[in-house]
């Protein structure tokens, strides 16, 4: 890409992956900031993975998810670096918005990073939002799918109960069951 | 705001002895009657509320055990963490008290995901927490020879060892040093933190700016304002002998220092300062895990029984019979 | 445009700063996060106070009318029982070495979660009503009203406390949140706010003997069921009793043990392995709990719950009593029973009849850990072992909060799995031992309706299941609770669904050489051995 008419002259990935360090920086801060004031000193500063398992988990996947896009990983990595994160955030009170939210703030921590240049990278930008949007929407599916699951975990644990007792009084039969009864609540 | 409510009640303490002094020429209330009065605070509100507690019951053996407890002889028991008898309790409580162990046990050189050395910020409470614990001790000591004459031996020993870097004129003690660092640092900890600031209160930073305030109108009076040390020991020495005598011209610093621990002296006991005492008291550290050996005994064990098992008999009577289990009363 | 887009954004990302005093929960918003209040039933049968239906969505509560004077009353009364209740009311510096060890805490962000504030809910009522500088100062000196806003605030956090006592191995005073957030379910109960998942396993424990409301005859037929399938894994008919005098000892456990999946393996390993022995025991369908919800909800109820065990005792004649792996149930019987409902002087202490071993630990509960029974048998090599048969399990080893904070029971479970197992890793050390994680299950929150708040509480735990899962290729975790086996299961299939749930004597019982046992093809599960697959059918 030439240099005229103030165009850059790297491309915006390459761009990126040079500005890796700041852009997750500003990234881990402005996710870290969806969560109450008082804890995020904490879940930025302690760098323990078991001490700080909320922290710890955004700065491993955080940079997993980063490098999929812009460098090595590819769209497999991507999708598991968005479902760990999503699984956590799904169960943490945060509206469906906000618990999704952790992929569509790149775009701002780039356009923090980027600042004036902003303007002028305007047409690579596009792509790479539509690239982030396709992260969105893959965090949305992962979150229905946790959510689902949640509620799967409450059902099955109330279902383990009754089964349980008609199993074992004996007022069962169920298709496809073996007669040793296994098959039942828990798996 | 709690901060600053304390900063404000700290400022009026201190321009209330500098008019008291200054202005009103109430040297006499501050140099002797204050002081009686703080101390007869400390002593009697600090017994009132050992006492109150003591009066409460421990009704339950509840210690947290921290290792391995004692059961078979091939299995290594934690004497200090998880303590089997009185002895091993006092040393644990002991060393709680020396050491702050607890709070040591928080900190841990950790590796990162990344292959890094971390250390936990709570390696720093530990420290600044002990080293403020002792120097304020060392320094308490240190002022023994105030109000004794002859002043004991070992009160120049510890002088002389506070002293051993011997720079400065006159010779500046560590514990001046390290005070004044740890307290600032377990105040700015409280600022910086968000954490923290969350939770402080202005109960937390008032005892602060009082021992600050103790703490560096001490040092002036050491180190910039001097005052006279013979003049001051003849009012400590009246004053512990209860035949005050009021020196002249002991400084406005002087009565600053001393009215700021006065203040701290009657404030003691009715704030969270007395865990220095009630850290003796808590019972899950005080006591042995000795529960399943011995009994420990509930003074107010109400008297309730449980369903018994002939009610228990009675109601499922036909249900038993039919499984053929085993009944009392057939 | 791009501005109102990140305004709009705004307000929905970052949760506001807001002073911890504010008390108000939007409880409608926090479904996931809070259990089902108490059933009148239930309260009724217990002759607890304020027997009612309500819902912490409700705005009326239905408290008494003096409700305030009864809490205060309250208050005064437990403060003149316990010193700990005084003392860790007034000594606490909030030095915040706490603040980042709860679980909850640690899997939500929710600072409220933060230990030392958790206390302070109660603390703030305390200093505003109890103090001389509270009364005079207020909020100044941290005090703070009580009002009907914090006693709901009081019910949502402290009904997110497990009572793993973690915080107090950090503590410099030893403050244990688990002593305060007792005192605080006392008070909640005297106005009858508490929830159901513990008071009807107490009002069925009461009535019934267990938790599950289990009636003898069904007790009876669910261990037969029970040795069916034993059988057909081992060929051996195992015959336990129940209720029969004169046994030397009277066996107790989990009702979970007995009802519910994996517990029920574990239960088969206990009986497996006393039917080897040739051990002489009775089960009782009386005592047939060891657990005490009591401990959740107020002191008499715990005495109440926990006399069936040495009533049971001494009226069926047994010397001592052996206790199944259990993590409340082992507080209860460690740091209570004997206090309350002893001296056990009709027993005798306790001497294994295999190894002639006296547990002098145990000598005045007379009651034996059956994780030292069992340490204490493979030491003195009166077990034929063989660990390849749990060859299909990679194991890691979770402390269980209450064996491990109010026993130290640390290597006795170890030392076991380590005989059975020849696949064993521990997670990383600061999240065992004595700086174990929760399951974020107990103290009767493992209930359905509070499975978003477990599974975030359980994050702790889970991250370092995880960590041994990728780094060892774990696939069981084993632990001595049965809330454990119930919650982790739940919780590890969220996070970590390729690792299972075992208690230890499942274990044991894998890898333990029966006489007149058949060629084991499966375990205890029906799974295939290792190695055994074409010949198992499952």
């Amino acid at each position: 890409m030439a240099g005229a008419g103030g165009r850059p002259v790297t491309k915006l990935g390459t761009w990126l992956q040079q500005r890796r360090a700041s852009v997750l920086e500003r990234w881990f801060e402005l996710v870290i900031a969806t969560y109450p004031p008082e804890s995020a000193a904490f879940l930025r500063g302690e760098r323990d993975r078991f001490a700080n398992p909320i922290g710890s988990t955004l700065r491993r996947e955080l940079p997993a998810l980063f490098d999929a896009v812009f460098g090595e990983g590819d769209g497999e990595e991507a999708r598991r670096a968005v479902a760990a994160v999503i699984r956590l955030r799904a169960v943490q009170q945060l509206s469906p918005a906000a618990a999704v939210s952790f992929v569509p703030l790149l775009k701002r921590a780039i356009s923090q990073e980027l600042g004036a240049e902003e303007g002028a990278r305007a047409a690579e930008l596009l792509t790479l939002h539509a690239q982030i949007d396709e992260l969105t929407l893959a965090a949305v599916n992962e979150l229905v799918e946790c959510r689902e699951q949640v509620y799967r975990l409450k059902a099955q644990e109330a279902r383990a109960q009754v089964h349980s007792l008609l199993r074992r009084a004996g007022m069962l039969v169920e298709a496809g069951v073996t007669d040793d009864g296994k098959g039942g609540g828990g798996e | 705001m709690s901060f600053i409510w304390s900063l404000v009640i700290f400022s009026g303490l201190v321009a209330l002895v500098l008019l008291g002094v200054e202005g009103a020429k109430l040297e006499g209330l501050f140099g002797i009657w204050l002081p009686y009065a703080a101390v007869g605070i400390f002593v009697g509100g600090l017994i009132a509320r050992v006492v109150n507690w003591g009066r409460s019951p421990v009704p339950f053996r509840i210690p947290t055990t921290c290792g391995q407890q004692k059961s078979l002889p091939f299995i290594r028991h934690a004497r200090l963490d998880n303590p089997a008898t009185g002895l091993g309790a006092a040393a644990r409580v002991a060393l709680e008290v020396l050491t702050f162990r607890s709070l040591f046990r928080n900190t841990k050189a950790q590796l990162t995901q990344d292959r890094r050395l971390v250390y936990g910020s709570e390696k720093y409470l530990w420290a600044g927490a002990l080293a403020f614990h002792w120097a304020f001790l060392v320094i308490l000591v240190r002022h023994y020879r105030f109000f004794a004459e002859p002043v004991p031996v070992v009160i120049g020993w510890i002088q002389g060892l506070d002293g051993f870097f011997e720079v400065g004129l006159p010779v500046i003690y560590a514990t001046d040093v390290v005070i004044l660092a740890a307290l600032g640092y377990l105040l700015g900890r409280r600022l910086a933190d968000a954490r923290l600031r969350y939770f402080s209160m202005a109960a937390d930073y008032f005892p602060l700016f009082l021992l600050l305030g103790v703490a560096g109108s001490g040092v002036l009076l050491r180190y910039v304002w001097k005052t006279d040390i013979t003049r001051v020991k003849e009012l400590a020495v009246g004053l512990a002998s209860f035949r005050p005598v009021l020196p002249e011209g002991l400084g406005a610093m002087f009565y600053v220092h001393l009215f700021l621990v006065c203040a701290l002296l009657a404030y003691f006991p009715f704030s969270k300062l007395t865990h220095m005492a009630g850290v003796f008291l808590s019972p899950t550290r005080n006591l042995a895990n000795s529960n399943r050996a011995r009994r420990h005994i509930n003074p107010w064990n109400p008297p309730i029984v449980g369903h018994t098992y002939a009610e228990w008999e009675e109601e499922f009577r036909d249900k038993i019979k039919a499984a053929g289990i085993p009944l009392d009363r057939e | 445009m791009e501005k109102t887009r990140e305004e709009l954004l705004q307000i929905d990302f970052k949760p506001p700063a807001k002073s911890w005093m504010d008390p108000h929960i939007d409880f409608e918003a926090r479904r996931g996060s809070w259990s089902y209040p108490g059933a009148p039933k239930n309260l009724r049968y217990m002759g607890y106070p304020n027997p009612r239906e309500w819902s912490p969505t409700d705005a009326d509560w239905k408290l008494p009318a003096n409700w305030k004077q009864i809490i205060f009353e309250g208050m005064r009364e437990l403060l003149s029982k316990y010193r700990s209740f005084k003392v860790f009311m007034d000594i606490c510096v909030r030095c915040g070495a706490c603040a980042d060890k709860c679980h909850f805490y640690l899997g939500s962000g929710d600072p409220k979660n933060m230990p030392v504030l958790r206390a302070e809910l109660l603390r703030s009522v305390y200093r505003k009503d109890f103090t001389t500088a509270g009364k005079i100062l207020g909020s100044l000196a941290g005090g703070r009203e009580l009002t009907l806003e914090v006693v709901k605030e009081w019910f949502y956090y402290f009904y997110q406390c497990t009572e793993c006592r973690r915080c107090s191995v950090f503590c410099p005073y030893g403050i244990d949140t688990a002593e305060i957030t007792m005192m605080a379910r006392e008070l909640l109960n005297l106005v009858g706010v508490n929830i159901n998942w513990a008071v009807e396993p107490i009002a069925n424990c009461h009535r019934t003997g267990n938790h599950l409301g289990i009636q003898p005859h069904t007790f009876k037929d669910n261990i037969e069921f029970l040795m069916d399938e034993l059988e057909e894994v081992t060929g051996v008919r195992v015959e336990p009793s129940i209720n029969r005098k004169g046994a030397e000892i009277l066996f107790v456990v989990p009702s979970a043990d007995y009802f519910a999946d994996p517990g029920i393996y574990t239960f088969m390993g206990y009986l497996l392995l006393f039917h080897q022995l040739g051990l002489d025991y009775t089960l009782s369908a009386y005592a047939s709990e060891g657990g005490n919800f009591g401990l959740f909800t107020s002191a008499d109820t715990i005495k109440k719950l926990n006399y069936k065990i040495y009533h049971e005792a001494k009226r069926l004649g047994v010397k001592w009593i052996i206790g199944g792996e259990c993590g409340h149930m082992w507080r209860v019987l460690h740091q209570y029973m004997d206090t309350m409902n002893g001296p056990a002087d009709f027993l005798e202490v306790p001497k294994s009849p295999f190894t002639g071993t006296v547990f002098a630990n145990a000598a005045s509960t007379k009651t034996v850990h059956i994780c030292e029974f069992t340490a204490d048998l493979i030491r003195h090599g009166k077990l034929k072992l063989d660990p390849s048969r749990n060859d299909h399990w990679r194991v890691t080893f979770h402390d269980s909060c209450n064996p491990a904070r109010a026993l130290g029971l640390f290597e006795e479970p170890r030392y076991i799995i380590k005989n059975v197992c020849n696949a064993f890793f521990e997670m990383p050390e600061n999240t065992i031992r004595e700086q174990t994680f929760c399951c974020a299950g107990g103290a009767g929150l493992g209930n359905d309706e509070n499975m978003e708040a477990r599974l975030r509480g359980g994050y702790p735990r889970a991250n370092a299941v995880q960590y041994v899962r990728d780094r060892f290729g774990v696939n069981l975790m084993s632990c001595i609770c049965a809330i454990d086996r119930a919650t982790l299961t739940t919780m590890v299939e969220y996070w970590a669904p390729e690792v299972k749930i075992s208690g230890v004597h499942e274990l044991v019982a894998n890898a333990l050489v029966v006489d007149g046992e058949k060629e084991r093809t499966t375990d205890l599960r029906g799974q295939p051995l290792a190695g055994k697959e074409d010949k198992a059918h499952v």
